[in-house]
Protein backbone atom coordinates (compact mmCIF):
# COMPACT_ATOMS: atom_id res chain seq x y z
CA UNK A 1 0.00 0.00 0.00
CA UNK A 2 1.42 4.13 -0.71
CA UNK A 3 1.56 6.07 1.68
CA UNK A 4 -1.72 7.83 0.66
CA UNK A 5 -3.80 4.73 0.60
CA UNK A 6 -2.08 3.67 3.80
CA UNK A 7 -4.04 6.82 5.17
CA UNK A 8 -7.27 6.89 3.37
CA UNK A 9 -7.41 3.20 5.31
CA UNK A 10 -7.03 4.65 8.86
CA UNK A 11 -10.76 4.85 10.45
CA UNK A 12 -11.24 6.07 14.47
CA UNK A 13 -10.23 2.76 15.82
CA UNK A 14 -6.88 2.73 14.15
CA UNK A 15 -5.70 6.38 15.32
CA UNK A 16 -7.64 6.40 18.98
CA UNK A 17 -6.16 6.09 21.92
CA UNK A 18 -7.42 3.41 24.49
CA UNK A 19 -6.28 5.03 27.31
CA UNK A 20 -9.96 6.88 27.98
CA UNK A 21 -10.62 8.20 31.34
CA UNK A 22 -13.99 8.93 32.32
CA UNK A 23 -16.05 10.28 35.06
CA UNK A 24 -19.61 11.24 36.12
CA UNK A 25 -20.77 14.50 35.90
CA UNK A 26 -21.48 14.92 39.93
CA UNK A 27 -18.01 14.24 41.00
CA UNK A 28 -16.12 17.09 42.17
CA UNK A 29 -13.41 19.31 39.78
CA UNK A 30 -10.40 18.40 42.07
CA UNK A 31 -11.48 14.71 41.24
CA UNK A 32 -10.88 15.55 37.69
CA UNK A 33 -7.35 17.72 37.95
CA UNK A 34 -6.17 15.00 39.94
CA UNK A 35 -7.21 12.04 37.51
CA UNK A 36 -5.57 14.93 34.68
CA UNK A 37 -2.48 15.35 36.91
CA UNK A 38 -1.98 11.62 37.72
CA UNK A 39 -1.93 9.90 34.69
CA UNK A 40 -0.81 13.28 32.55
CA UNK A 41 -3.59 13.56 30.33
CA UNK A 42 -5.64 16.69 29.11
CA UNK A 43 -8.85 15.92 28.57
CA UNK A 44 -11.70 13.77 30.38
CA UNK A 45 -14.60 12.36 29.39
CA UNK A 46 -18.04 13.44 31.51
CA UNK A 47 -20.60 10.54 32.03
CA UNK A 48 -24.42 10.47 32.94
CA UNK A 49 -26.01 7.37 34.22
CA UNK A 50 -26.66 6.32 31.23
CA UNK A 51 -23.51 5.42 30.06
CA UNK A 52 -23.43 8.54 27.69
CA UNK A 53 -21.22 10.89 26.65
CA UNK A 54 -22.19 14.70 28.31
CA UNK A 55 -19.25 16.78 28.43
CA UNK A 56 -15.73 16.78 28.36
CA UNK A 57 -13.10 18.99 31.21
CA UNK A 58 -9.71 19.96 29.20
CA UNK A 59 -6.99 21.98 31.08
CA UNK A 60 -8.49 25.27 29.72
CA UNK A 61 -12.35 24.54 31.83
CA UNK A 62 -9.56 23.97 34.58
CA UNK A 63 -7.75 26.50 34.32
CA UNK A 64 -11.28 28.89 34.49
CA UNK A 65 -12.52 26.44 37.74
CA UNK A 66 -9.53 27.59 39.83
CA UNK A 67 -9.89 31.12 38.71
CA UNK A 68 -14.06 31.62 39.57
CA UNK A 69 -12.81 29.01 42.62
CA UNK A 70 -15.24 26.29 41.88
CA UNK A 71 -12.69 23.25 42.33
CA UNK A 72 -15.21 21.45 44.70
CA UNK A 73 -18.41 22.28 42.43
CA UNK A 74 -19.32 19.06 40.36
CA UNK A 75 -17.82 18.71 37.15
CA UNK A 76 -21.01 19.27 35.51
CA UNK A 77 -20.71 23.07 36.10
CA UNK A 78 -17.79 23.77 34.05
CA UNK A 79 -17.36 20.94 31.83
CA UNK A 80 -17.34 21.81 28.22
CA UNK A 81 -21.15 20.28 26.86
CA UNK A 82 -20.41 20.61 22.91
CA UNK A 83 -18.58 17.68 22.41
CA UNK A 84 -18.40 15.65 18.90
CA UNK A 85 -17.72 12.23 19.22
CA UNK A 86 -17.27 9.95 16.45
CA UNK A 87 -18.03 6.57 15.74
CA UNK A 88 -14.79 3.25 15.60
CA UNK A 89 -15.73 2.85 11.46
CA UNK A 90 -15.14 6.43 10.70
CA UNK A 91 -12.21 7.74 8.58
CA UNK A 92 -9.54 9.89 8.90
CA UNK A 93 -10.46 12.24 6.45
CA UNK A 94 -13.90 12.83 8.41
CA UNK A 95 -12.24 13.12 11.92
CA UNK A 96 -9.29 15.69 10.42
CA UNK A 97 -11.99 17.55 8.93
CA UNK A 98 -14.48 17.79 12.16
CA UNK A 99 -11.55 18.69 14.11
CA UNK A 100 -10.32 21.63 11.71
CA UNK A 101 -14.12 22.76 11.35
CA UNK A 102 -14.69 23.13 15.39
CA UNK A 103 -10.99 23.50 16.41
CA UNK A 104 -11.96 20.66 19.11
CA UNK A 105 -8.23 18.60 20.08
CA UNK A 106 -10.47 15.68 21.75
CA UNK A 107 -12.96 13.52 19.87
CA UNK A 108 -14.01 10.72 21.96
CA UNK A 109 -14.92 7.52 19.75
CA UNK A 110 -18.06 5.61 20.89
CA UNK A 111 -19.44 2.11 19.86
CA UNK A 112 -23.10 1.61 18.50
CA UNK A 113 -24.46 1.71 22.18
CA UNK A 114 -23.04 5.30 22.35
CA UNK A 115 -20.51 4.17 25.38
CA UNK A 116 -17.18 5.60 24.73
CA UNK A 117 -14.29 3.08 24.03
CA UNK A 118 -11.62 5.82 23.24
CA UNK A 119 -10.35 9.40 22.23
CA UNK A 120 -9.01 11.48 19.58
CA UNK A 121 -6.77 13.66 20.64
CA UNK A 122 -4.25 15.36 17.75
CA UNK A 123 -1.02 14.31 19.78
CA UNK A 124 -2.18 10.70 19.05
CA UNK A 125 -2.67 11.78 14.97
CA UNK A 126 1.15 13.25 14.89
CA UNK A 127 1.70 9.98 16.26
CA UNK A 128 0.36 7.89 14.01
CA UNK A 129 1.44 10.31 10.80
CA UNK A 130 5.52 10.53 12.30
CA UNK A 131 4.90 6.48 12.43
CA UNK A 132 3.51 6.33 8.42
CA UNK A 133 6.43 8.55 7.42
CA UNK A 134 8.89 6.48 9.47
CA UNK A 135 7.46 2.99 7.49
CA UNK A 136 7.93 5.26 4.05
CA UNK A 137 11.46 6.03 4.77
CA UNK A 138 12.04 2.77 5.39
CA UNK A 139 10.24 1.42 1.82
CA UNK A 140 12.72 0.12 -0.85
CA UNK A 141 12.15 -0.53 -4.23
CA UNK A 142 10.76 -3.40 -5.47
CA UNK A 143 11.61 -4.73 -9.23
CA UNK A 144 9.99 -7.32 -10.57
CA UNK A 145 11.62 -10.17 -12.29
CA UNK A 146 8.89 -12.49 -14.65
CA UNK A 147 7.04 -13.65 -12.02
CA UNK A 148 8.59 -12.55 -8.62
CA UNK A 149 9.59 -9.51 -7.03
CA UNK A 150 12.93 -8.39 -6.15
CA UNK A 151 13.50 -6.30 -3.20
CA UNK A 152 17.02 -5.66 -1.93
CA UNK A 153 18.55 -4.36 1.18
CA UNK A 154 22.13 -3.51 1.93
CA UNK A 155 23.81 -4.85 4.81
CA UNK A 156 26.80 -2.45 6.41
CA UNK A 157 29.85 -4.44 8.25
CA UNK A 158 30.04 -3.93 11.96
CA UNK A 159 26.82 -1.61 12.25
CA UNK A 160 25.33 -3.17 15.15
CA UNK A 161 22.68 -0.46 15.17
CA UNK A 162 21.39 -1.16 12.12
CA UNK A 163 21.30 -5.16 12.36
CA UNK A 164 17.79 -6.06 11.95
CA UNK A 165 16.64 -3.43 9.37
CA UNK A 166 16.78 -5.60 6.06
CA UNK A 167 15.31 -8.64 7.93
CA UNK A 168 12.39 -6.17 9.32
CA UNK A 169 12.11 -4.82 5.72
CA UNK A 170 11.78 -8.01 3.62
CA UNK A 171 8.91 -9.28 6.96
CA UNK A 172 7.18 -6.04 5.88
CA UNK A 173 6.86 -6.21 2.75
CA UNK A 174 5.77 -9.87 2.79
CA UNK A 175 3.28 -8.63 5.63
CA UNK A 176 2.38 -6.03 3.12
CA UNK A 177 1.72 -7.81 -0.23
CA UNK A 178 -0.37 -10.26 1.65
CA UNK A 179 -1.49 -13.99 0.79
CA UNK A 180 1.40 -15.79 2.97
CA UNK A 181 0.77 -17.41 6.02
CA UNK A 182 1.63 -15.77 9.65
CA UNK A 183 3.82 -19.19 10.30
CA UNK A 184 6.06 -18.76 6.60
CA UNK A 185 6.39 -14.94 7.52
CA UNK A 186 8.35 -15.70 10.68
CA UNK A 187 10.49 -18.52 9.30
CA UNK A 188 11.42 -16.11 6.52
CA UNK A 189 12.15 -13.44 9.21
CA UNK A 190 13.70 -15.38 11.44
CA UNK A 191 16.41 -16.85 8.44
CA UNK A 192 16.57 -13.24 6.94
CA UNK A 193 17.62 -11.99 10.38
CA UNK A 194 20.10 -14.64 10.98
CA UNK A 195 22.31 -14.37 7.82
CA UNK A 196 21.73 -10.24 8.00
CA UNK A 197 23.58 -10.57 11.28
CA UNK A 198 26.20 -13.03 10.02
CA UNK A 199 27.15 -10.47 7.20
CA UNK A 200 27.40 -7.93 10.03
CA UNK A 201 29.60 -9.81 12.40
CA UNK A 202 31.93 -11.67 9.69
CA UNK A 203 32.23 -9.87 6.37
CA UNK A 204 33.16 -6.55 5.14
CA UNK A 205 29.80 -5.73 3.89
CA UNK A 206 27.30 -7.20 1.72
CA UNK A 207 23.45 -7.46 0.54
CA UNK A 208 20.31 -9.16 1.56
CA UNK A 209 18.50 -9.77 -1.61
CA UNK A 210 14.56 -11.19 -1.34
CA UNK A 211 12.90 -12.98 -4.38
CA UNK A 212 9.09 -13.55 -3.72
CA UNK A 213 6.89 -15.44 -6.06
CA UNK A 214 3.70 -16.37 -4.97
CA UNK A 215 4.72 -20.23 -5.32
CA UNK A 216 8.48 -19.64 -3.44
CA UNK A 217 10.84 -17.25 -1.75
CA UNK A 218 14.65 -16.87 -2.12
CA UNK A 219 16.35 -15.32 1.19
CA UNK A 220 19.86 -14.60 -1.83
CA UNK A 221 22.63 -13.19 1.09
CA UNK A 222 25.77 -12.54 -0.32
CA UNK A 223 28.83 -11.13 0.91
CA UNK A 224 32.63 -9.71 0.50
CA UNK A 225 34.63 -11.13 3.47
CA UNK A 226 36.66 -13.88 4.76
CA UNK A 227 34.74 -16.59 3.20
CA UNK A 228 33.86 -19.63 5.26
CA UNK A 229 36.65 -21.94 5.49
CA UNK A 230 34.86 -25.40 6.06
CA UNK A 231 31.06 -25.34 5.67
CA UNK A 232 30.13 -28.69 7.35
CA UNK A 233 32.13 -27.62 10.26
CA UNK A 234 30.25 -23.81 10.08
CA UNK A 235 26.72 -25.62 10.29
CA UNK A 236 27.29 -27.71 13.46
CA UNK A 237 25.16 -26.22 16.56
CA UNK A 238 28.00 -24.51 18.37
CA UNK A 239 30.81 -23.84 16.54
CA UNK A 240 31.54 -20.08 16.73
CA UNK A 241 34.46 -17.79 15.39
CA UNK A 242 32.55 -14.28 16.60
CA UNK A 243 34.03 -11.97 19.06
CA UNK A 244 33.26 -11.38 22.64
CA UNK A 245 31.89 -8.31 22.02
CA UNK A 246 29.35 -10.07 19.26
CA UNK A 247 28.28 -12.62 22.63
CA UNK A 248 27.78 -10.01 25.02
CA UNK A 249 24.77 -9.04 22.27
CA UNK A 250 23.33 -12.22 22.63
CA UNK A 251 24.77 -13.90 19.19
CA UNK A 252 27.76 -15.79 17.88
CA UNK A 253 26.67 -18.36 19.87
CA UNK A 254 27.11 -20.73 16.94
CA UNK A 255 23.80 -21.25 16.25
CA UNK A 256 23.19 -18.80 13.56
CA UNK A 257 23.64 -21.22 10.10
CA UNK A 258 22.43 -23.94 12.28
CA UNK A 259 19.07 -21.97 13.00
CA UNK A 260 18.70 -20.98 9.37
CA UNK A 261 19.62 -24.39 7.73
CA UNK A 262 16.35 -25.62 10.23
CA UNK A 263 13.70 -23.03 9.35
CA UNK A 264 14.72 -22.42 5.38
CA UNK A 265 13.49 -25.86 3.09
CA UNK A 266 16.22 -26.00 2.10
CA UNK A 267 19.66 -23.73 2.15
CA UNK A 268 22.60 -23.77 -0.57
CA UNK A 269 25.98 -22.33 1.01
CA UNK A 270 28.76 -20.73 -1.58
CA UNK A 271 32.28 -19.63 -0.21
CA UNK A 272 35.39 -18.64 -1.11
CA UNK A 273 38.02 -18.31 1.15
CA UNK A 274 39.20 -14.50 1.36
CA UNK A 275 36.89 -13.47 -1.03
CA UNK A 276 32.91 -13.91 -0.64
CA UNK A 277 29.81 -15.90 0.57
CA UNK A 278 26.73 -16.37 -1.29
CA UNK A 279 24.02 -18.50 0.78
CA UNK A 280 20.58 -18.89 -0.32
CA UNK A 281 17.46 -19.74 1.22
CA UNK A 282 14.57 -21.47 -0.26
CA UNK A 283 10.87 -21.54 1.50
CA UNK A 284 8.22 -23.20 -0.48
CA UNK A 285 4.83 -21.41 -0.14
CA UNK A 286 2.47 -23.93 -0.79
CA UNK A 287 3.70 -26.41 2.28
CA UNK B 1 -3.21 -15.06 33.03
CA UNK B 2 -2.86 -11.59 30.80
CA UNK B 3 0.15 -9.09 30.48
CA UNK B 4 -1.19 -7.42 32.83
CA UNK B 5 -1.22 -10.03 35.51
CA UNK B 6 2.42 -10.53 34.87
CA UNK B 7 2.96 -6.91 35.23
CA UNK B 8 1.55 -6.86 38.62
CA UNK B 9 3.19 -10.33 40.01
CA UNK B 10 6.76 -8.98 39.06
CA UNK B 11 5.76 -5.21 39.98
CA UNK B 12 7.15 -4.17 36.41
CA UNK B 13 7.40 -1.35 35.08
CA UNK B 14 5.70 -1.11 32.18
CA UNK B 15 7.27 1.50 29.38
CA UNK B 16 5.43 0.47 26.14
CA UNK B 17 2.35 -1.39 25.53
CA UNK B 18 0.12 -0.42 28.41
CA UNK B 19 -2.24 -0.84 25.62
CA UNK B 20 -1.88 -4.38 25.25
CA UNK B 21 -2.37 -5.77 28.97
CA UNK B 22 -5.17 -7.32 28.14
CA UNK B 23 -3.25 -9.49 26.07
CA UNK B 24 -3.22 -13.85 27.15
CA UNK B 25 -0.19 -14.97 28.19
CA UNK B 26 0.77 -18.61 27.60
CA UNK B 27 4.13 -19.56 27.72
CA UNK B 28 7.50 -18.27 28.79
CA UNK B 29 10.87 -18.35 27.17
CA UNK B 30 13.86 -17.24 29.38
CA UNK B 31 17.05 -16.82 27.55
CA UNK B 32 20.30 -14.61 27.02
CA UNK B 33 21.42 -16.45 23.77
CA UNK B 34 19.08 -14.59 20.95
CA UNK B 35 19.78 -17.19 18.60
CA UNK B 36 18.00 -19.70 20.85
CA UNK B 37 15.12 -17.49 20.88
CA UNK B 38 14.78 -17.37 17.22
CA UNK B 39 14.95 -21.36 17.36
CA UNK B 40 13.31 -21.95 20.18
CA UNK B 41 10.64 -19.36 21.09
CA UNK B 42 7.32 -19.26 19.70
CA UNK B 43 4.13 -16.74 18.80
CA UNK B 44 2.96 -14.91 21.21
CA UNK B 45 5.59 -15.99 23.90
CA UNK B 46 6.91 -13.46 26.72
CA UNK B 47 10.36 -13.72 26.84
CA UNK B 48 12.37 -12.44 30.33
CA UNK B 49 15.74 -11.56 29.76
CA UNK B 50 18.93 -9.91 31.22
CA UNK B 51 20.39 -8.19 27.73
CA UNK B 52 18.78 -4.97 26.36
CA UNK B 53 19.97 -4.17 23.61
CA UNK B 54 18.47 -3.64 20.10
CA UNK B 55 18.85 -6.61 19.41
CA UNK B 56 16.61 -8.22 22.20
CA UNK B 57 14.04 -5.89 20.43
CA UNK B 58 14.86 -6.83 17.08
CA UNK B 59 14.77 -11.12 17.77
CA UNK B 60 11.20 -10.39 19.92
CA UNK B 61 9.92 -8.57 16.91
CA UNK B 62 11.27 -11.41 13.87
CA UNK B 63 9.68 -14.22 16.49
CA UNK B 64 6.22 -12.17 17.18
CA UNK B 65 6.43 -12.49 21.08
CA UNK B 66 4.36 -10.94 23.45
CA UNK B 67 6.42 -8.97 25.63
CA UNK B 68 10.04 -8.19 26.46
CA UNK B 69 11.21 -8.33 30.58
CA UNK B 70 13.98 -7.14 31.22
CA UNK B 71 15.23 -8.34 34.62
CA UNK B 72 17.76 -6.95 37.14
CA UNK B 73 17.21 -3.36 37.61
CA UNK B 74 18.69 -2.10 33.69
CA UNK B 75 16.85 0.83 31.90
CA UNK B 76 16.73 0.86 28.31
CA UNK B 77 18.67 3.94 26.77
CA UNK B 78 16.13 6.16 24.22
CA UNK B 79 17.79 4.46 21.45
CA UNK B 80 16.18 1.08 22.45
CA UNK B 81 12.69 2.67 23.61
CA UNK B 82 12.37 4.08 20.43
CA UNK B 83 13.08 0.80 18.42
CA UNK B 84 10.33 -0.70 20.80
CA UNK B 85 7.70 1.89 19.94
CA UNK B 86 8.30 1.38 16.62
CA UNK B 87 7.96 -2.17 16.31
CA UNK B 88 5.45 -1.84 18.99
CA UNK B 89 6.58 -4.37 21.43
CA UNK B 90 5.19 -4.48 25.23
CA UNK B 91 8.32 -4.14 27.35
CA UNK B 92 8.54 -3.73 31.01
CA UNK B 93 11.82 -3.71 33.43
CA UNK B 94 11.92 -5.81 36.35
CA UNK B 95 14.49 -4.59 39.60
CA UNK B 96 14.59 -8.85 40.30
CA UNK B 97 16.79 -11.30 39.00
CA UNK B 98 15.90 -13.16 36.13
CA UNK B 99 16.28 -16.33 38.10
CA UNK B 100 13.11 -15.10 41.13
CA UNK B 101 11.14 -13.47 37.82
CA UNK B 102 10.62 -17.37 36.69
CA UNK B 103 10.37 -18.81 39.73
CA UNK B 104 7.63 -16.40 40.50
CA UNK B 105 5.71 -16.63 36.94
CA UNK B 106 6.22 -20.58 37.79
CA UNK B 107 4.34 -20.39 41.08
CA UNK B 108 1.64 -18.24 39.21
CA UNK B 109 1.38 -21.11 36.95
CA UNK B 110 2.70 -20.22 33.78
CA UNK B 111 5.27 -22.80 31.85
CA UNK B 112 7.44 -22.98 29.16
CA UNK B 113 6.07 -24.28 25.91
CA UNK B 114 5.54 -28.16 25.57
CA UNK B 115 6.17 -28.62 29.29
CA UNK B 116 3.79 -29.77 32.05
Amino acid sequence: MDFKAKLLALTAKDVMSTNLKTLHFSQKTNRAKEIMRLQKIGGLVVMDDNNQVVGIITMENLMIALEKKMMDQPVEKIMKRQVITVSCTDCLKKILHLIQKHNFRRLPVIDKAGKPVGIITSSKIIDIFTNLLEEENDAHDIKKDGEAFVVAFEVESGDFQKLGEASTGVKNVLKDMGGFPASLIRRVGVVAYEGETNIVIHSLGGKLEAKISPTQINLIFSDIGPGIADIKKACQPGFSTASEQVKEMGFGAGMGLYNMEKFADNIAIKSKLGTATIINAEFKVNK
Amino acid sequence: MNLGDVAAILEAKVLWGSEQLQQEVLHVFAADMMSNVLLLADTNDILLTNLIGNQVIRTASMTDLAAIIICGNKEPDSQVLALTKKLNIPLFIVSLSLFSCCGLLYEAGLRARGEQ
